[in-house]
């Protein structure tokens, strides 16, 4: 199969790479790239285990009491990242609208949301 | 995945001509929330697929010549964050930030909603509540269909394979013209449809209806047009109480539409409160609530 | 890869409660092990392995429920290069039957098709690609059998026998007090009929695993809830000694009680036993949901006798459950179902009669609970219906019949100390007029209701052997090596070990690294299942740790010259009781180990103490300790869209001793959404068989805007003389309360029964617009 050459910006590091059309983000991010932590659990866009966004790689410690089984945890992160990049003084709802394409089976979110608030309230600090 | 040829057009004419040339099997993807899943199940095999994402073209929302014209490519995202949209359409927002969740809305586009044509799709209600057409393009030249025509085409939709839809466009609406949006879903995000209703209003100079749309979503195949309950409307004061006095009728309209459906034990009783909320909007937005 | 990463400092993180009082690490919300890995996305699941020469397996699966294979030709897949093979019951070199509790269950069709999805060939290739082309290349006919789908059906006589002789699963009779005589003493006798759905339990990790055999081991890496379980059926498949085989639990996505059973491993194992290549399996989200275990569907006739002031005096319950076609725990849900059917009560008489069928529908096995949820529904619907036919509050009713220290259960055994279900029933109430201040609905067609559970859980295997253990080393270094047979699936088991082991050495959490669930280094850890692993894999580390200490006490006892019962080991150091002066460090305790030639080693075991149940009565102390807890739920019922709004949930929880107070109510709060998704939302449908709603669009969870606010109550009613400090177990009992709680307030808000779960918004508005 014809391969296609794309350039792009992975987590801070200019790629430019051969790839298979015939490929979904998911399983090139995974198996060309090596990024396992872009995690698949559904195949049709509604669990949010997948999701990836374009810049960025802070993750903040916020987190550290929320994880449970951890599997929706990488999609979590980044859902909260592009929330907060574009509004970094979110309210509590916009927090919960922002995660609420991520399922999660363990935790019943309460601790996920806070852990999110939280990093909202440290980031508009300045002070992480 | 099956292997396919893989085209990523950078113009709406080279589209168009790739469409005319592999149109014996070809897939468009677009924001491909749902082509890319049916490739990836293989329900979907086509030798062809023609990415139209770089078609930055496709994306915008402007008022144009009385009309509203919104590119194919446009997200639900863009809806929704498109202070036009919000100022001036709020059912179209409404349902713009009630599609699927985040994820979704920032792939998900409107021209593939509407040519997906899904019985549970968000859009297609709202737009044809909005009187509106879709603008086809191919190497023959280009056609414009009311989105009610469109949905009567063979299959699911008037699409040909060799065709591109790129954009919605709609009468843009005075301020004696008002729509009301409403959807039922199971959970407050990711929910599919499982019962909209939207209501087009213009009003007389003496604040009754002088024309109306009513359209039923998730009812019928398609977004469903009720005559019925138009014609009821059509020249009621613009009262709550004389608004609310048709919501019976349109448990029947339901009950005639999908006698046999499990389904309409819920709907036919959903429908009202649907149908409320929607003339609520209606009378917020002509200032008479 | 590089990943740049914001850490605070460990102080400014621990926003956790402090250590429970005479302790030093009990009780604190220490951050997980596993953590870090998990935010940054590093930590390997099954399906991020990789191994060199790796192939990828499929497995094809059976198209209808109940038949027998006429023909099966692999040609057209073997023949797609690419494909390395293709393999079924044939090629399989030892037993061909599965099963937890009975072998019933085969790793590919041999004699008959029992279920739709059942495994009829396994096949390797190059990469997923082709193994999806080799499995639409394989060609089967079926002779096809009339299927039993119902328990209905099931129960016919001339009805086609799935298993055997008989569609009958189990039976169970309880017998406790006179039920007979009872009647004529009760003022008021309520008499309902309760359901509960099949539901899945959609962990979002599906289901993977990697085998790789080399120098005649055959090592398995998977997704998994018990790692030593998987090593007896794989050896069993290979026919090999069980030391053959290694069975390594990696990070797992959750589990939930659909991890038990063998899902990938035995295949995979098998296609690397051929292949000597390693092969990993990465079940898709419908093929997990199709054919992993599910929960019994029930139904469920209660007859609840009281006297006018409340006082319950006879229970009648007949339980039936659809265990599909195989058995999985079937078995362990009928006895827990049984035992528990009387709820946190202390009834005098009770009769429980109990069938559970074999018919072709999805297997159904352990799900957070087993069978206690469902049981939970019926007698929290009775005390609710009981409370509104006496006018009596709803909690006032539950403080009179409620199970107190010394209280005898209706297996007759009398409880212990540690029976905190008063304090959670209070806790809830004092919390809920805290926090419930509003009762009216938001908006004039909405109504509003509050509505109230109740459960006690028996902590570990009902009435069965289930040991665990552990091996500790402490280095001279003063770090420690603990290895611990638990599976922590998520819920956090391995930090709580590490929490025991700290806190009885006395050193410190962060010294503590714990190797879990593989079987070529721990010792049986059994399930991670029933709430167990707190209280028995709990024990076992405890006394591992002790048992090291014992060596090191010694030691510091001659070198302090302080008798060793005053030695207090804290911290990093050891002292004398009486003399906090009289100490010395750790390190030097290791230093004179070593002068010495000495180790601190330990292992420990610990099997729960309890006594079989006598199978006609079910008489017996079918667990040793048992959680309690109570919820209060208010929500809102929209009357025009039957939509439910769940506002706010209070559940206090009875856990005995918090190891890790966060973590626990981690669990509360988990165990409150998914409650809720029960009696709302959740249920798995079948046609022919097959379930057709295996995907997230269509098995509907709550998402982060549907969660209500959560008030976790954690209650301590632990006194230290059983469990690992006292502790008990929350895994399961988080999940329950919040069912039947649930359900009474939609139920409340309405003034319409309803009965069967889950109430759905069609539900909803069937009843209420009755003609």
């Amino acid at each position: 199969m014809e391969q296609i050459t794309i350039h792009f910006n992975l987590n801070g590091k200019d790629v430019t790479v051969s790839a298979d059309p015939n490929k979904r983000l998911v399983d090139f991010l995974r198996e060309d790239m090596g990024m396992t932590s872009v995690k698949e659990g559904c195949g049709e866009g509604e669990c949010g285990a997948c999701t990836i966004i374009y810049n960025g790689k802070a993750v903040t410690s916020c987190l550290m009491l929320a994880v449970q089984c951890g599997y929706c945890t990488p999609g979590m992160v980044l859902s909260a990242k592009a929330l907060l990049d574009k509004k970094p003084d979110a309210t509590n709802e916009e927090i919960k609208r922002a995660m609420s394409g991520n399922l999660c089976r363990c935790t019943g979110y309460a601790k996920i949301i806070e852990a999110v608030e939280t990093a909202r309230d440290v980031k508009g600090g300045g002070k992480a | 995945m099956k292997p396919f040829t893989y085209h990523a057009p950078t113009t709406v004419d080279e589209a168009v001509a790739m469409l005319d040339q592999y149109q014996a099997s070809v897939a468009v993807v677009a924001g491909g929330t749902d082509v890319v899943i049916e490739l990836n199940e293989r329900s979907k095999t086509p030798e062809h697929v023609v990415n139209i994402n770089k078609l930055n073209e496709l994306r915008y929302v402007k008022e144009e010549d009385g009309l509203v014209k919104i590119g194919a490519l446009t997200t639900f995202d863009d809806l929704e964050n498109n202070a036009y949209v919000q100022e001036k359409l709020p059912a179209l927002w409404d349902t713009a930030v009630h599609v699927g969740s985040p994820q979704i809305r920032s792939l998900g586009t409107i021209g593939g909603n509407v040519v997906n044509a899904s019985v549970a799709g968000d859009s297609p209600t709202t737009f044809m509540t909005y009187g509106a057409s879709v603008v086809l393009k191919s190497a023959q030249g280009e056609r414009v269909m009311t989105i009610e025509d469109f949905n009567k085409g063979p299959g699911n939709c008037a699409i040909r394979s060799d065709e591109l839809m790129t954009e919605v466009r709609f009468p843009a609406l005075s301020a004696d013209e008002a729509v009301g949006y409403f959807k039922i879903g199971k959970r407050k995000s990711l929910a599919i449809v499982v019962l909209a209703v939207a209501v087009y209003v213009k009003r007389t100079a003496d604040n009754k209806v002088d024309d109306c749309r009513v359209i039923l979503g998730a009812v019928s195949k398609h977004p469903m047009r009720a005559p019925e309950l138009e014609a009821l409307l059509k020249g009621r004061p613009l009262t709550r109480e004389a608004l609310d006095e048709t919501l019976p009728e349109f448990t029947a309209a339901i009950q005639a539409a999908i006698p046999t459906r499990p389904s309409v034990v819920y709907k036919r009783e959903g429908v009202r409160g649907a149908a409320r909320r929607c003339f609520d909007q209606v009378l917020s937005q002509l200032g008479l609530a | 890869m590089k990943t740049e990463t914001t850490v605070k400092d460990k102080s400014a993180l621990d926003v956790s409660v402090a250590a429970k009082e005479g302790y030093s690490i009990l009780g604190k919300s220490v951050i997980k092990k596993d953590t870090m890995e998990k935010i940054l996305g590093s930590a390997k699941f099954a399906a991020d392995m990789e191994l060199p020469n790796m192939l990828y397996g499929g497995v094809f699966r059976s198209t209808i429920c109940h038949g027998v294979i006429k023909s099966f030709d692999p040609s057209a897949a073997l023949a797609i290069p690419g494909v390395v093979t293709v393999l079924t019951s044939k090629d399989i070199p030892g037993k061909n039957r599965i099963g937890i509790i009975l072998k019933d269950e085969p790793i590919l069709v041999d004699d008959k098709i029992r279920r739709y999805g059942d495994a009829i060939a396994v096949v390797a290739a190059e990469t997923p690609d082709l193994v999806q082309d080799a499995l639409d290349a394989i060609k089967v006919e079926y002779e096809e059998y009339e299927a039993v789908l119902s328990m209905d059906r099931a129960a016919e006589e001339g009805a086609p026998i799935v298993h055997g002789t008989t569609n009958v699963h189990q039976k169970k009779h309880l017998e406790h007090g006179n039920v007979d005589e009872a009647w004529d003493k009760c003022d008021v006798i309520i008499e309902n009929d309760y359901e509960t759905p099949m539901l899945s339990h959609m962990f979002i990790e599906p289901d993977a695993g990697l085998a790789t055999y080399e120098n005649g081991i055959m090592t398995v890496y998977s997704s998994t809830q018990n790692p030593h379980y998987d090593r007896g059926e794989i050896a069993g498949m290979l026919g090999w000694p069980q030391n053959r085989v290694s069975s390594i639990q990696v990070t797992t996505g959750g589990g939930f009680g659909g991890k038990l059973d063998i899902s990938v491993q035995c295949h995979a194992a098998l296609l690397s036993y051929y292949t000597r290549r390693p092969v990993k399996i990465v079940r898709s989200r419908m093929e997990s949901t199709m054919v992993s275990s599910k929960r019994h569907p029930m139904k469920m006739h209660y007859k609840t006798g009281a006297t006018k002031d409340g006082r319950v005096l006879a229970v009648q319950a007949t339980l039936l459950g659809d265990t599909g076609a195989y058995a999985s725990y079937g078995p362990a849900v009928i006895t827990r179902a049984t035992v528990h059917a009387a709820g946190p009560y202390e009834v005098p008489n009770v009769r429980v009669d109990s069938t559970f069928y074999y018919t072709n529908n999805p297997m159904a096995g352990a799900f957070r609970g087993f069978g206690v949820p469902q049981v939970a529904v019926a007698h929290e619907g009775q005390m609710n219906a009981l409370a509104k036919a006496l006018n009596m509050d709803p909690i006032d009713i539950r403080l009179i019949n409620a199970h107190r220290p010394g209280s005898v259960t209706i297996t007759g055994q009398v409880l212990g100390e540690d029976v905190g279900f008063v304090q959670c029933l209070e806790a809830a109430k004092a919390k809920a007029q805290e926090v419930l201040t509003e009762t009216a609905p938001s908006a004039p067609n909405k109504r509003r209701g509050r509505g109230y559970g109740c459960m006690y859980y028996g902590i570990g295997n009902t009435g069965l052997p289930n040991p665990a253990g552990a091996f500790i080393e402490v280095l001279p270094d003063c770090s420690v090596n603990l290895m611990v047979g638990c599976a922590d699936i998520g819920q956090g088991s391995t930090s709580v070990m590490a929490q025991i082991a700290a806190e009885e050495l006395g050193l410190e959490y962060e010294d503590i690294r714990v190797t879990p669930a593989n079987t070529q280094v721990t010792p049986e850890g059994g399930a991670t299942s029933a709430s167990r692993q707190t209280f028995i894999s709990g024990s076992a580390t405890m006394l591992a740790a002790r048992m090291a200490k014992d060596t090191l006490a010694d030691v510091a006892a001659k070198f302090l010259n302080v008798p060793q019962d005053r030695l207090v080991f804290r911290h990093r150091e050891i002292f004398s009781a009486d003399d906090a002066g009289v100490k010395m460090t750790y390190m030097e305790l290791m230093g004179e180990m070593k002068r010495l030639g000495k180790l601190a080693l330990g292992c420990g075991a610990y099997n729960p103490k309890t006594t079989g149940v006598d199978p006609n009565t079910m008489f017996g102390i079918p667990f040793e300790v048992y959680s309690y807890a109570a919820t209060i739920v208010d929500l809102e019922v929209d009357t025009e869209t039957g939509l439910v709004d769940v506002l706010n949930v209070v559940s206090a929880h009875d856990v005995g001793t918090a190891v890790n107070k966060q973590a626990v109510e981690g669990q509360i709060e988990g165990g409150v959404v998914m409650g809720t998704g029960f009696a709302l939302m959740e249920k798995i449908e079948t046609k022919n068989g097959r379930i057709t709603n295996p995907v997230f669009s269509k098995y509907l969870l709550a998402t982060a805007m549907d969660a209500p606010t959560i008030y976790p109550i954690v209650v301590e009613s632990g006194t230290g003389e059983t469990g690992p400090f006292g502790a008990k177990g929350v895994g399961e009992p988080a999940l329950i309360p919040t069912i039947p709680a649930t359900a009474d307030a939609v139920e409340n808000a309405l003034g319409i029964r309803f009965g069967k779960l889950p109430i759905q918004h069609i539900d909803i508005m069937r009843e209420l617009y009755k003609k």
